[in-house]
């Protein structure tokens, strides 16, 4: 039997594994499926926590997280391909144009 | 072990996490030694996590081997989905972390959850990516996908942060040690419509009373916000926008290839 | 007419032409334009008939009033402006006395014929010329400010009107502004006319240290009283105390002469004087009209009123006095010697006013007063008339106003000629005429003073006569020449009618100051003779004013009697009327011999040019006074200002830059981080949270 300990570690390091692929690629695409890993770290906290508390409201905010996530990359992968189309690059360095 | 000392341990794990991650960011002259050595460094580091919750709890019973197990792979995924150059296998990746995750989620009992999570994001989010990739390819490996930015500084302010968060676990005792169904079970008896034990009745049911007595107006805010989003998808998509690729650019953002300045 | 009512016309007659200019300034370069000088014509015509109100009352309040009293000035709050230190208010308030209303009906007056003629004037072909509107918006606020000038009850006001006709003239002399010269002419107008206002601020603020008050009341009932010596008096108009008026009384005696000296700076400049007149003729860069009204007939006189109504401070000190009549004297003279060579008809004319303010100020000096401002009124009809007959011809002649290139245009100007002839008879001093009457007045006093400044006035008149007529001589008579290229033509009915108009006033100006009654025409040199009634019109209606003068004229005269008795009296009676036939004579003269010189036999102006080489040059160079201050005042000047713009460029603005360095720098340290990056940002926000986390969990 695994405690809560185990799991906070697991989705911990999700999170941190994905903030890293947010905060190191330079492609969008990845870097939206970096959020997505971190969104998996938080939904694997809130059903550890869940279970710990013998409620089921947290598997509850699991579905909203889905929810959100789903339409993150409904209107996320959109305006991807939208940007693509424009400017044929998906580079984050060359879509900097507010630099100071 | 007291406390302190878990939390000493844990830091060195995520620490050594840490440098294994460093070592594995794409480069754009990848050195198969480095990738190894950092995969090397990764495993370890898993492993002493796994070990460490092994130690912590005594009983290494069928639950701990699945949770060990799915533990390494989503970690070790995810870590991939980061790691590749190449963003179709990134995308591939991710699908075996969602199932790791599912598969953990189920060992938590939450089934409902679990299936939820693979309908939703393995069969309908992960085949949009597909088809995103797809779409935007380009020719070859791009400099985008091999080149990090300032990697070491992102990796050393997650894995502080995280772990920070994480070395709080060894003090949480009480809650770290098995927590008990029968408390579970207490606890649950004074919530009036749903069930004593959320992991001998139907979870499914337990979780659909809850969302449509106590979340009933959250629920159908994720219905509108389901139907805005799927709108202003088709209103993005049927937009035609001028391509810049020919032709001078309005503004300086289309120096490509313009070095930034560190931040 | 009760005060309130009076109050009204008075500030209807600075209403009017004010509503003038805002309507014209507002509206007319959207809907009016060529049709702006109506609003104008109407808000000036307005000030004219409130003027002549006001020029009524004040007359029937004059006749109503027992002849050995004074008629007080009218003295009218319009409401308190604002309040100084010691709780002292100023306010816009008026002081309407036999002066203020002359003036008024003269500027208003004047103002009106040439408003209407510029209606004609402004055009071309009969299209208005660019800025017309602003034009007439620019003339209607004179107009305002002048009577704003002459209405004005304090310093304050004085000043305010003082520089606002300067601002307007400054306006109008720069109106056609995309010549350089026309520029360059407003803008020395101005500078000028600073160096004599800065003098004249001065004065108004040491008035104010001195008394602690600016209106005219207060500070000439206190300069009365301190020069009779009459503590009492004093302390009560100023609010001391008793003890303090023997100190107070010796302040103000030691002050006023400081104090008139200032104000005369003023004065000098305004009016073009010895050594400020240079921006006059250039100001003659601005249209016709503007150079008939503004810088001829009404505001560079505003020096002559001024000094007429600050009398009890100028005739506090008799030296003085005698500076202002050497002054007005010196520069009489020497504007008619440079008047005698120019060819440029309106610089002729333009040196001729300089000439004429000379005399009038000749007339305050020698105490003569009422005569100035005679002389005054009718000079503004006549030099009026002047520029705007020049301003007729040179519409004609399409621009060109030198008299060597035309000529003989008797036949082709016949109405503006037949004009321009009265008022050149006017000038020049020809019996009877205008200025005849007044120019006459003024040397005739001259003489009484001193004589060298009546030989000199009389030297004067003999120039004026000579000018005026060889200007008349070389552009009416002689064979008829017409610039090439130009269809000279008689100027149309709205320009005609206003000439027609001053012609009157020019020949018949001058018999408002003539005593019908008392011995014929002559009359009017011998006031004392029958007493006070024996005064003619004019002079009677300003008695009241010129008090001071006349006061000390009769206190200096006291002693000048008992010391050459009965033999001086008979000197002076036999002077003042064999003075008359002098002069007349003498103007007379001096037509003939233009007519000698220019239409008979001009051989004899070449041969004096061919003779008199260096005299000639001096002359028509205008002395070279503009050159001498360019060396010792333009140039100077530049230099110390293009120093100054070198330790402006290098030390100050160094020092400013340093400054503006260390933000800058500060700026370029944060432009490294605003990459323009979301992950850039992503990663401060990380790593800050982070931050805050270990610090929150180990702290």
């Amino acid at each position: 039997m695994v405690g809560l300990a185990g799991y906070i570690a697991v989705s911990a390091l999700l999170f941190a594994i994905g903030m890293v692929g947010f905060l190191t690629r330079r492609n969008l695409i990845i870097m939206f499926l970096s959020t997505e890993i971190m969104l998996q770290g938080v939904l694997l906290n809130l059903v550890a926590f869940s279970r710990l508390h013998g409620q089921v409201d947290g598997q509850v905010f699991g579905l909203f997280v889905i929810v959100a996530a789903a339409v993150e990359a409904a209107i996320g992968l959109g305006l991807i391909v939208l940007l693509f189309r424009r400017r044929g690059s998906l580079d984050t360095e060359e879509l900097a144009t507010m630099s100071g | 072990m007291t406390p302190t000392v878990i939390a000493y341990i844990l830091y060195a794990i995520f620490a050594l996490g840490g440098v294994g991650l460093f070592l594995c960011v794409p480069r754009e002259h990848p050195r198969r030694l480095v990738l190894l050595a950092g995969a090397g460094l990764g495993g370890i580091a898993l492993l002493g996590l796994l070990t460490l919750i092994a130690v912590k709890h005594y009983v290494p019973d069928g639950h701990y081997v699945l949770f060990c197990f799915f533990a390494a792979i989503a970690v070790g995924a995810a870590g991939r989905v980061i790691t590749h150059p190449v963003p179709v296998y990134s995308a591939v990746y991710f699908g075996l972390v969602i199932l790791s995750v599912a598969v953990l989620a189920v060992l938590q009992l939450a089934e409902f959850l679990a299936i939820a999570l693979i309908i939703v994001y393995a069969g309908a989010v992960l085949v949009m990516y597909a088809f995103v990739i797809m779409l935007v390819r380009q020719q070859g490996t791009s400099v985008a996908d091999v080149r990090t930015r300032e990697p070491l500084l992102a990796i050393a302010a997650s894995f502080m942060l995280m772990g920070a968060v994480a070395g709080q676990i060894g003090k949480l005792g009480e809650l770290t040690t098995v927590a008990p169904p029968v408390v579970a079970e207490s606890t649950a008896v004074h919530v009036p419509d749903a069930p004593a034990e959320p992991g001998h009745t139907d979870n499914t049911l337990n979780v659909g009373r809850r969302m449509f007595s106590k979340y009933v107006v959250a629920i159908e805010l994720a219905g509108i916000l389901l139907l805005v989003a799927m709108i202003g998808a088709i209103a993005i998509a049927r937009k035609r926008v001028p391509t810049e690729r020919s032709g001078p650019l309005p503004s300086p953002i289309g120096q490509v290839g313009r070095r930034v300045p560190p931040y | 007419m009760n005060e309130s009512t009076l109050l009204l016309v008075a500030v209807l007659v600075l209403l009017f032409p004010a509503a003038g200019a805002v309507i014209a300034g507002a509206c007319g370069s959207r809907w009016l334009k060529g049709a702006t000088h109506w609003p104008v014509i109407l808000g000036v015509g307005g000030a004219a008939v409130t003027s002549f109100m006001l020029f009524g009352e004040i007359h029937h309040r004059l006749s109503a009033t027992h002849a050995d009293d004074v008629l007080e000035p009218v003295r009218l709050i319009a409401y308190e402006w604002f309040s100084a230190a010691q709780g002292h208010w100023f306010n816009v308030e008026f002081w309407i006395d036999p002066l203020t209303v002359i003036m008024l009906v003269t500027v208003t007056f004047i103002s009106l014929l040439v408003v209407v003629y510029s209606r004609d004037y402004m055009r071309h072909h009969h299209h208005p010329e660019r800025g017309y509107e602003r034009f007439f918006a620019f003339l209607a606020m004179f107009v305002f400010s002048m009577c704003a000038l002459v209405l004005g009850g304090n310093f304050v006001l004085l000043y305010l009107g003082w520089e606002a006709v300067g601002l307007c003239s400054y306006l109008l002399i720069g109106f056609y502004y995309p010549k350089p010269s026309a520029a360059d002419a407003a803008k020395k107008a101005f500078l000028v006319n600073r160096i004599g206002d800065f003098g004249f601020g001065i004065g108004i603020f040491l008035i104010y240290i001195t008394f602690g008050h600016l209106d005219y009341h207060t500070v000439f009932e206190a300069s009365r009283m301190a020069l009779a010596g009459d503590g009492a008096g004093l302390s009560g108009i100023l609010g001391i105390t008793a003890s303090e008026a023997p100190g107070m009384i010796g302040l103000i005696t030691d002050r006023l002469p400081v104090i008139a000296l200032l104000l005369l700076c003023g004065a000098v400049g305004k009016s073009a004087q010895l050594p400020l007149y240079v921006w006059l003729p250039d100001a003659m860069e601005g249209p016709s009209p503007v150079s008939a009204l503004i810088h001829a007939a009404t505001m560079v006189t505003a020096g002559v009123y001024m000094m007429v109504r600050c009398g009890v401070i100028f005739t506090a000190s008799s030296s003085v006095m005698l500076f202002v009549a050497i002054l007005g004297a010196a520069t009489a003279l020497f504007a008619a010697t440079i008047a005698l060579t120019q060819t440029d008809m309106k610089r002729i004319l333009a040196y001729s006013t300089i000439s004429q303010l000379g005399y009038m100020f000749l007339g305050v000096g020698v105490f003569a007063a009422s005569s100035a401002i005679f002389h005054l009124f009718t000079h503004a009809f006549f030099k009026a008339l002047l520029f705007l007959g020049a301003g007729s011809v040179m519409h004609a002649m399409g621009g060109i106003i030198d008299v060597r290139r035309f000529g003989g245009l008797r036949k082709v100007l016949p109405v503006t000629f037949v004009t321009m002839l009265l008022g050149s008879a006017a000038l020049s001093g020809f019996p009877l005429f205008a200025g005849f009457w007044s120019k006459d007045e003024i040397v005739h006093h001259a003489f009484m003073q001193h004589p060298l400044l009546g030989i000199v006035g009389l030297v004067t008149a003999a120039l004026t006569a000579f000018y005026t007529f060889r200007m008349m001589f070389l552009a009416f008579w002689g064979e008829e020449r017409i610039p090439d290229g130009v269809e000279a033509h008689e100027s149309g009915k709205w320009m005609l009618l206003p000439l027609c108009v001053l012609a009157i006033g020019a020949a018949g100006a001058g018999f408002f100051g003539v005593h019908v009654e008392a011995g014929g025409f002559l009359g009017f040199l011998a006031p004392e003779a029958g007493g006070a009634h024996a005064q003619t019109a004019f002079h009677h209606m300003l008695q009241s004013v010129v008090q001071p003068f006349t006061q000390a004229i009769h206190n200096t005269g006291h002693e000048a009697g008992h010391v050459g008795g009965e033999a001086a009296g008979i000197t002076a009676h036999f002077a003042r009327h064999w003075m008359m036939y002098l002069s007349a004579a003498i103007a007379i003269v001096g037509i003939i011999l233009a007519r000698c010189f220019y239409v008979t036999r001009p051989w004899i102006p070449m041969l004096l040019r061919s003779t008199f080489t260096r005299l000639h040059s001096l002359l028509y160079n205008k002395y070279y006074v503009d050159e001498v201050y360019d060396l010792t005042v333009v140039r100077p000047l530049r230099g110390s200002g293009s120093v100054c713009f070198g330790i402006d460029e290098f030390v100050i603005d160094g020092l400013i830059w340093l400054v503006t360095a260390v933000p800058r720098l500060l700026g370029y340290v944060g432009r490294l981080v605003q990459s323009g990056l979301v992950q850039g940002y992503g990663l401060s926000m990380a790593t800050g949270l982070a931050i805050i986390v270990i610090i929150v969990l180990f702290a």
